[in-house]
């Protein structure tokens, strides 16, 4: 009986910065991980258009150019925030000296969820737009628990290099077999065109 | 993974003036009193981050036996004064009388 594939989890936030994105290649360097993931939002952007002749739907075209995306962390460390663009950190005094900006940087967004039958699934988003760190809502303590969480946000958009598709999903086999290359495929710097 | 701060806790108990002794569990014999006893009540992840619980949510009671309600009282204090200072916030308190003994008990929640 086949495994079930259904996703129930999400872990395993690793970044890789993103070398080169032209046309003729595209090219990261190897992924840093990244603790603690909550969860990740996506909302389409999409432009859809519909076209009439003779009085009725001719046509309806729609264009997915990418995901608007949110992730959400329980914390990153300072340095780790100011490593992705947040600001300057300084050691000595463990102070990150913050914008509210996030400006030019793109990586590739590697994640790895759970299935229903145990075997992890690993994705890997060949550009993810870095647009927005930001720490959510404070809140008093009371009764019940409330995280204030750091919320990354940003886009997946495609390469540029034709042919190159936006994200890649590896699944491992059903016997498990090819766990360490899964593992080693989602931290690895990945050069396309293949050589 | 499983918390444990109830060696803490007795320590730190243990040092209120006019406290006989501090057990873990109810106490096993009859013993002179006040005395307190320390039971850990819950011990759940609330949150989960990568998979994996993130932070729990840990809480003990603690019931304290005198012979006079006045006592029973003072203590509760000296109690609750110790229990924040170890990062928790009482959820629940209530007092009872038995045959022969006063009891207050008051239960503390901290998440870790």
């Amino acid at each position: 009986m086949a495994k079930k594939r259904a996703i129930i989890g999400f872990k395993g936030v690793a970044l890789a910065p993103v070398l080169q994105d032209s046309i003729t290649a595209y090219e990261t360097g190897e992924a840093v991980g990244i603790q603690y993931a909550g969860s990740m939002s996506r909302t389409p952007k999409e432009v859809s258009q519909e076209l009439y002749y003779d009085d009725d739907l001719y046509a309806q075209l729609r264009e997915v150019s990418g995901d608007d995306v949110e992730v959400r962390f329980a914390e990153i460390p300072l340095d780790q925030l100011a490593e992705l663009g947040l600001g300057r950190y300084d050691e000595e005094t463990g102070t990150l000296e913050a914008d509210f900006n996030v400006t030019g940087r793109t990586y590739a967004f590697r994640c790895v969820t759970g299935t229903v039958d145990g075997l992890p699934m690993f994705f890997n988003w060949r550009v993810f737009e870095l647009t927005g760190l930001r720490f959510d809502n404070f809140a008093t303590r009371s009764g019940s628990l409330s995280v204030c969480e750091v919320i990354m946000s940003g886009v997946f958009k495609r390469p540029k290099l034709a042919g190159a598709a936006a994200y890649a999903i590896r699944q491992p086999k059903d016997d498990g077999t090819d766990l360490a290359a899964c593992n080693a495929w989602i931290a690895a710097a990945e050069t396309l065109p293949k050589a | 993974m499983i918390h444990n701060e109830a060696k803490e806790i007795r320590a730190r108990l243990a040092a209120i003036e006019g406290v006989q002794s501090v057990t873990r569990g109810w106490p096993k014999r009859l013993t002179a009193l006040p005395v307190i006893a320390i039971h850990k009540s819950a011990d759940a992840p609330v949150t989960f981050r990568d998979d994996r619980e993130h932070i729990a949510e840990l809480e003990y009671t603690i019931r304290i036996f005198t012979d006079r309600a006045e006592d029973a009282d003072a203590i509760a204090v000296e109690v609750d004064a110790v229990m924040e200072n170890l990062g928790y916030v009482r959820t629940f308190s209530y007092d009872d009388d038995a045959q022969d003994v006063r009891m207050d008990a008051l239960r503390y929640r901290k998440y870790v």
